[in-house]
């Protein structure tokens, strides 16, 4: 299953995010996330992300697919080494 | 440092040292750095390119056991430095540090030059109680009175002429000189203006816009965009007034200013980087990292924060 945002994300979309994000999560397997067709994220967003991320048990991951290189440097400023968290251009 | 006593500090050391000739500063570099290095520390020397080349080959075979950075790359934007010491320090938890830091030299902005001197200051903050020795040379000769007089006041130690003795104008009680703490001088008048309450999809668009049409780099725009955004967001989630966003570029950058009413408490915020599970702290961060120079000025009366993104860089 994957999940694709499109358009701005930003703080005011969090909790729709979040929402969204709880059936993926509460499955088993990795979350994907297709991030190709997102104009902009911010930081609360990201850090959603990282959040959603580090709750995961050990051995699960969020993979986000095509990140907009601007989400992609948001991650690597606040949480470069945030287990859980795989972004990908693939 | 050539006279100093004993080795390693047992807490923040932030000496300024004077030079004004080459052999000077290759006596008090060389000093410390050796002083260190008999000791078993660490030393980290970020100066600007040039001089770290200059030091490699007076530091000859040791230059391998000093780790080097040119300054003017890491601490273009002066809000840079302190995270990348404490990374530094970080990354060898149980070792003693020595780090020279050279962040003011003769061709910065007169903008670079009151945020660098502002980053020195913060040293004395973001170090307090930390055993580190922090060693930052000045060119006496190319750096105006001011700049030197401004060093005085946030060095507890200077150097001259190799003797290090406490800085007479060391001044605790006011964190920053009083040169580099003056309130921003107004936008110019040709400069646009867009006020927010809310919509924060308008700011980035209004940004974009006009980061775009003055001829930013589009990733750098991008950049803009975020670093304007999070500090709008900032406004809307602190204060009640909404904020005055700014917008003016000079032939070499396009400058950005957010005005609101909120007041930033800690003045280190935004130069440590947020633990992973902050829930607040990560916009400053973002917005120091993103931006070629950020100029902060608050109050209690409010908060003027100024971007500066370079059209080429």
């Amino acid at each position: 299953m994957c999940l694709r945002l499109a358009g701005d994300a930003d703080l005011s979309e969090c909790d729709a995010l979040e929402q969204a994000l709880a059936v993926p999560v509460a499955a088993d397997g990795d979350v994907h996330l297709d991030l190709a067709a997102l104009t902009f994220a911010d930081v609360a967003v990201a850090r959603l992300l990282a959040r959603t991320a580090a709750r995961l048990v050990p051995g699960r991951k969020l993979v986000l697919h095509r990140a907009p290189p601007a989400l992609q440097r948001l991650v690597q400023m606040c949480w470069p080494d945030q287990p859980g968290l795989e972004v990908t251009d693939a | 440092m050539r006279e100093q006593a004993g080795g390693s500090a047992a807490q923040l050391e932030h000496a300024a040292a004077f030079y004004a000739a080459e052999d000077e500063y290759l006596d008090e570099v060389l000093g410390f750095v050796g002083t260190g290095l008999d000791h078993g520390d660490l030393v980290f020397v970020a100066v600007p390119g040039p001089k770290v080349s200059l030091l490699r080959e007076h530091l000859a075979g040791r230059a391998g056991q000093v780790t080097f950075a040119d300054m003017t790359q890491m601490g273009a934007n002066p809000a840079w430095i302190i995270p990348r010491v404490q990374a530094f320090l970080d990354a060898h938890p149980d070792r003693q540090v020595r780090y020279v830091g050279e962040p003011i030299w003769e061709t910065r902005s007169a903008e670079e030059l009151c945020e660098a001197t502002r980053h020195e200051a913060l040293i004395n903050l973001a170090f307090a109680g930390v055993p580190v020795s922090i060693l930052c040379p000045y060119d006496t000769t190319r750096l105006g009175p001011g700049v030197i007089a401004n060093a005085e006041h946030t060095h507890p130690v200077v150097i001259r002429d190799g003797l290090p003795c406490p800085s007479p104008g060391y001044a605790e009680a006011a964190l920053f000189p009083e040169e580099c703490d003056q309130p921003l001088p107004a936008p110019p008048l040709h400069a646009a203006a867009f006020t927010y309450r809310h919509g924060l999809a308008q700011v980035r668009a209004f940004a974009g816009e006009y980061a775009r049409r003055a001829g930013l780099p589009s990733r750098r725009v991008a950049d803009l965009v975020t670093a304007v955004h999070e500090l709008a967001a900032n406004t809307l989630r602190h204060t009640s007034s909404g904020g005055v966003l700014n917008m003016w570029a000079s032939p070499a950058e396009v400058i950005c200013q957010v005005q609101d009413t909120g007041c930033v408490s800690d003045p280190l915020t935004g130069r440590r980087r947020p633990a992973p599970d902050a829930t607040h702290g990560h916009g400053l961060w973002i917005v120091h990292q993103l931006c070629d120079l950020v100029e902060l000025r608050t109050s209690a009366s409010g908060t003027t924060i100024r971007l500066h993104m370079r059209l080429s860089r």
